[in-house]
């Protein structure tokens, strides 16, 4: 089955329309302002949606069919869900929490309404209900070669609280719904099945290099995330969270081009360089060159994944040392990208330990080389048969 | 723009916003992109958080692009009331943060088009700040001008 994943720009503007008419929803129902934070489509292996999603919190989910099928989920952390209870207009004080199951409703249709809109048709959607904690968000079957869309929203409630929007289309009838909305002009086709055999092999590499984290720093270490996001490419620095990062940019050239940066958050880069130079991470040169081999590591861990599975080679740069804001470092990457074209094709893995290990792996491929390699791979392959390093 | 904490507009990456009331207008993550500050002796400032220096034909998102972006902008200040005749710039931004061996970086390229475009609309640029290596984050003061920049490795300083 095929895709043009052009189309997927026509839903990003859908989807980013639907948060923010979600957002102004959540804005009258609470007299508070709102803001989209962020907004994006993954594509995402079935047992990594959850891990997406995070911890379970307070969840509203409610399902919907008819021109477009799936289920939506509302989340809240503790904190936002009584801000958001606490301002709930006319709900007087000390409000039942089963009023978010109607700020769900009333949002799930805000959102929803622009799709029907698009789509020429109705949706209907169920009657709001909490998400039993067991209970996978992508159920089992519905799923393309194991992997779902998801469209991500997070959305800011006075100031300092958010929520989080997932809407999980039913994949194969989405997968229908992106080939009738192709896009007009240069097409990005691919077979989904040789999708998401490129995705499980970026997850294999990605397993990879955890492994091999762990045995260089003794640090414990695991990919929690692992997806493939499309988003415009000045959507590209909200996918990493405010603050510094230390870390490593690479340019790689083959038959697929574009940029990988590994980011370490503060507290990770002290662990990482402790762990490799115990008692010497105080050395910035020394601290240097061991964020620079960890990220030659990885860097390889990819780079040589994609290049073996398509018997052949792709070169990566020296490793560019960087220690600055993640947002500012993610958004120089995509502006280099942005003068080439609107959206962005971003494999995001994260590593995590215990706490306080956070290991970002973001790869930009061009989007001409990511459909060629997209397009070479066998979609039956066994990634474990693919060497690597 | 996007409303957020109480007396802050919040400007995000290819976004601009103008405002004739006291709030401050901040931006942050500002890599190879341009902060461009306008306001006018009357009170009325916004700030543009442009992208790419050009935009292509049928470019959709007016603020990606700063030729586009200070177009829009200086419309929003107008519609506002905005004293067109006394609108000053200041501008930051546009570092090269990675090594990425491009002929020139897009950082330059951002800030040499910022200048051209606000020669071409005959606003005076009064302060600037921008190039080097790091990112920066930014805050603006539309009803005094200042522009605050803070970077992760120096002090914030205003200009």
């Amino acid at each position: 089955m095929r895709v043009d994943l052009k189309s997927l720009g026509t839903f990003n503007r859908i989807g980013s329309a639907g948060a923010k008419r979600a957002a102004d929803a959540l804005s009258s129902l609470t007299d508070e302002d709102t803001f989209v934070e962020r907004t994006a489509i993954n594509f995402t292996p079935v047992d990594h949606v959850d891990a997406v999603l995070g911890a379970p919190e307070t969840q509203v989910a409610i399902e919907f069919d008819g021109a477009l099928e799936g289920r939506a989920l509302l989340v809240f952390d503790e904190a936002s869900a009584d801000h958001v209870l606490e301002n709930l207009q006319g709900a007087g004080e000390d409000p039942d929490p089963a009023y978010l199951h109607e700020v769900a409703n009333i949002m799930t249709s805000s959102f929803i309404d622009g799709w029907a809109e698009h789509l020429t048709g109705t949706i209907d959607i169920s009657t709001p209900s909490a998400l039993d904690t067991d209970e996978s968000l992508v159920p089992p079957g519905e799923d393309v070669g194991g992997s779902s869309f998801l469209f991500t929203s997070t959305i800011g409630v006075g100031g300092d609280h958010r929520c989080r929007f997932y809407l999980v289309p039913e994949p194969t009838s989405f997968v229908g719904t992106l080939r009738d909305g192709a896009s007009n002009g240069a097409a990005l086709d691919v077979d989904v099945d040789e999708l998401t055999a490129f995705l499980q092999l970026t997850a294999s590499g990605a397993s990879t290099v955890s492994e091999q984290l762990e045995m260089l720093t003794g640090i414990d270490a695991e990919v929690s995330v692992s997806h493939l996001n499309f988003v415009p490419v000045e959507e590209v620095p909200n996918t990493i969270d405010p603050g510094t990062y230390q870390g490593t940019v690479f340019q790689f050239e083959g038959p697929m081009e574009g940029y990988l940066a590994v980011l370490f958050d503060g507290a990770t880069a002290d662990s990482v360089a402790e762990a490799m130079l115990p008692g010497g991470a105080d050395d910035p040169e020394k601290r240097q060159g061991a964020i620079e081999e960890l990220g030659n590591i990885t860097a390889s861990g990819f780079i040589d994944g994609w290049a073996n599975a398509l018997g052949t080679t792709i070169d990566h740069s020296v490793p560019d040392f960087v220690d600055d804001m993640g947002k500012a470092l993610l958004e120089s990457i995509a502006a280099q990208l942005g003068q080439r074209q609107e959206f962005a094709y971003v494999f995001d893995v994260e590593i995590t330990a215990g706490d306080p290990m956070s290991c970002r792996v973001f790869a930009f491929p061009d989007e001409a080389g990511l459909q060629t390699t997209i397009s070479s791979l066998d979609a039956d392959m066994d990634v474990a048969d693919v060497e690597r390093l | 723009m996007t409303p957020g904490a109480e007396d802050r507009l919040r400007v995000g990456v290819a976004d601009a916003t103008a405002t004739d009331g006291d709030e401050t207008i901040v931006t942050s993550g500002l890599g190879s992109c341009v902060g461009i500050a306008l306001y006018d002796d009357t009170g009325v400032g916004g700030l543009l958080h442009a992208m790419l220096p050009e935009a292509p034909e049928n470019g959709e998102n007016a603020a990606k692009y700063v030729d586009t972006g200070v177009a829009e902008l200086l419309s929003e200040m107008e519609a506002l009331g905005a004293d067109r005749r006394s609108i000053k710039a200041k501008l930051t931004g546009g570092s090269s943060m990675l090594d990425l061996g491009e002929d020139k970086p897009v950082g330059d390229k951002n800030v040499e088009a910022a200048r051209r475009v606000l020669t071409d609309a005959d606003i005076e640029l009064i302060a600037d700040e921008t190039g080097g290596d790091s990112g920066r984050s930014v805050s603006f003061d539309p009803e005094t001008g200042e522009l605050r920049i803070k970077r992760v490795d120096a002090e914030a300083q205003a200009i």
